[in-house]
């Protein structure tokens, strides 16, 4: 895990757009790979990200995999929204966005598939079997749909809507563990993939939703308590994740925003 | 790879189930259709999707496989040489699957919820976020015939269920949010003309046309329950004049404003007393003639008609029901 921040950015809590280092960073600074991540590289491909969203760490986990240089832009977004951003993905104005030759591309699942595609040079993340991709685009679409939802009900609401949430992620987590079985990753026999990138950045997240919902993931799915540390020492995810304080931190800081008690 | 043992299961009036039975026949491919009641689901379908329990399922030489745009991509992979379904380059690939991914997140819910919705003021706020949705999904279309291009292709598979339910919709609720004609109760009053000019073409393509479910199957299924507003059984009642019959909370707003409008289209009736609260059912319909028995033309018919529909929702303290009957 990343104890600080990327290098190309800025920690969240400061106003300076320089490099700062907050006093948690090590020497060896995890992403060291200075074509990588920090500097404009000669692969035209700019991502626009937030460096604690799962989304946008889909899509640094899948340039990892490819070993693809890439401009690393942090979009404070507690901040604002920045005009690059309003213009790339005018329709949601979210992050991730990766920008190809200046063409924005949008949706973390999608931009992992436009890699791929673009990039057939590369480690792919989908399978090549069609009947394997149709399985994994369907477990990438449930990691979707359902995780960051029903964890964000968890740490958001009180009483029974959260007992409800509670319940929910018991039972994502339970179906993700049927799912995953006795496979090393959830991309078996391809080996790590789509969805191991798809629900990688929500292992940080793991600690939070425990406290918050009062469970362990390793009795509730263990086969995915062993998966996400198994993941989690992956170069690729290791060097795109924040530690799981960090994420506890963040949700703190997203609580007073929204005046959460 | 060979078309053995491939299956569908479906529901008829499903539009997801439509985007997968498209892509089969865009591609040539014969299918076993499996038939699924969806108010006593079958062993088979909860085998075959044990997450979801929804269909459409596909199972292609005994593998299912679920989520109608997954399978879709699916069967461009597998009958690759068939029909192009997914645009070639990867950079509009990544388009058709973000605005495929937009309609389904926004627009069907923002068009559902106008099917949804009360008839009054609150509608007409709804019919615009409809309407923003379909402006916005809009962009994908300009400049060409199909979403895909010149051809149907994968955001066209996607959303053309709309060509089909957006029409009905519009009737059951007294809104236009495409299409302009008879009552309207959006804020603009806009019209979209692009989607409706891509509403025709695609209704145009055989395949899509077999596919959806017909018109006069799918209007009543979309009607709450309501035989006395079983329009296209009244036309053919023969009687003198104009029959109109409303049963309506006598005093109420609503009720209010269907009399006047009738008045305004110069048709005669009686308004029979619903009651407030819940839904209270005529199994009789009165019958009136108008004086001399004004005669209407069709359009003004269709105005007085279509501004007012049963609701399903239970909540509608009020609910106006029309039916109108015209002499043979």
């Amino acid at each position: 895990m990343l104890s600080c921040s990327p290098t190309s950015t800025h920690h969240p809590h400061s106003t300076s757009s320089q490099h700062s280092h907050p006093q948690t960073q090590t020497d060896r600074h995890p992403s060291n790979a200075p074509t990588m991540a920090s500097e404009k590289s000669s692969s035209d491909l700019t991502l626009l990200d937030f460096w604690v969203s799962p989304f946008g760490q889909r899509v640094r986990i899948a340039l990892a995999e490819k070993s693809l240089p890439y401009e690393y832009v942090e979009e404070d977004l507690l901040a604002g929204k920045s005009e690059r951003l309003l213009q790339s993905n005018p329709v949601h104005k979210k992050i991730p966005v990766l920008l190809h030759g200046g063409k924005p591309v949008n949706e973390s699942l999608i931009i992992v598939q436009y890699l791929d595609e673009a990039f057939p040079d590369t480690p792919s993340l989908l399978p090549s079997d069609p009947y394997a991709r149709a399985q994994a685009r369907f477990w990438a679409d449930y990691v979707d749909k359902k995780v960051y939802d029903c964890g964000s009900r968890l740490w958001k609401l009180k009483g029974e809507p959260q007992a409800q949430a509670r319940a929910e992620m018991l039972e994502i987590l339970k179906t993700l563990e049927t799912e995953l079985g006795d496979k090393e990753f959830f991309g078996g026999e391809h080996g790590f993939g789509f969805v191991d990138a798809a629900f990688a950045p929500f292992t940080p997240w793991f600690m939070s939703y425990e406290k918050y919902g009062e469970f362990k993931v390793a009795e509730v799915a263990p086969k995915i308590a062993a998966w996400a540390e198994r993941v989690g020492k992956r170069e690729s995810v290791a060097k795109s994740l924040y530690s799981p304080d960090k994420v506890y931190d963040f949700i703190g800081v997203l609580k007073k925003m929204y005046g959460i008690e | 790879m060979a078309e053995e043992g491939v299956k569908v299961v479906g529901m008829w009036a499903s539009p997801f189930v439509a985007r997968v039975e498209m892509a089969l026949r865009l591609k040539g491919v014969t299918y076993e259709y499996l038939r699924e009641d969806l108010a006593n689901k079958s062993e088979m379908l909860l085998r075959y999707n044990p997450v979801t329990k929804k269909v459409p399922v596909l199972v292609h030489g005994g593998k299912p496989m679920a989520e109608s745009a997954v399978i879709v991509e699916y069967i461009d992979e597998v009958w690759k040489d068939g029909y192009p379904i997914m645009p070639a380059d990867p950079y509009e690939r990544a388009q058709a699957r973000f605005w495929a991914r937009y309609a389904d997140e926004k627009c069907n819910p923002a068009i559902y919820v106008v099917y949804t919705s009360a008839i009054g003021e609150g509608q007409a706020k709804l019919v615009h976020e409809a309407q923003e949705c379909l402006k916005t999904l809009q962009k994908a279309l300009e400049g060409k015939k199909f979403f895909g291009g010149d051809a149907v292709g994968y955001l066209d598979i996607v959303v053309g269920w709309y060509a089909r339910w957006v029409p009905i919709i519009e009737e059951l609720s007294a809104t236009s949010i495409v299409t302009l004609g008879g009552f309207s109760t959006s804020v603009t009053d806009q019209e979209l003309p692009m989607i409706k000019a891509w509403f025709d073409r695609i209704l145009a393509i055989d395949v899509v046309r077999e596919t959806l479910p017909p018109r006069d199957k799918l209007l009543p299924l979309c009607k709450p329950d309501s035989d006395w507003v079983n329009l296209g059984g009244f036309w053919s009642l023969v009687a003198v004049g104009w029959i109109v019959s409303v049963m309506a909370c006598v005093g109420s707003s609503n009720a209010v404003w269907v009399t006047a409008m009738m008045t305004w289209a110069g048709v005669h009736g009686v308004v029979l007393d619903g009651g407030w609260g819940g839904r209270s059912r005529v199994s009789s319909l009165s019958l009136t003639t108008g004086e001399g028995g004004t005669p209407l033309d069709v359009r003004a018919a269709t105005l007085v008609v279509g501004a007012v529909a049963h609701r399903r929702r239970p909540r509608l303290e009020c609910c106006p029901v029309v039916a109108v009957a015209r002499a043979a």
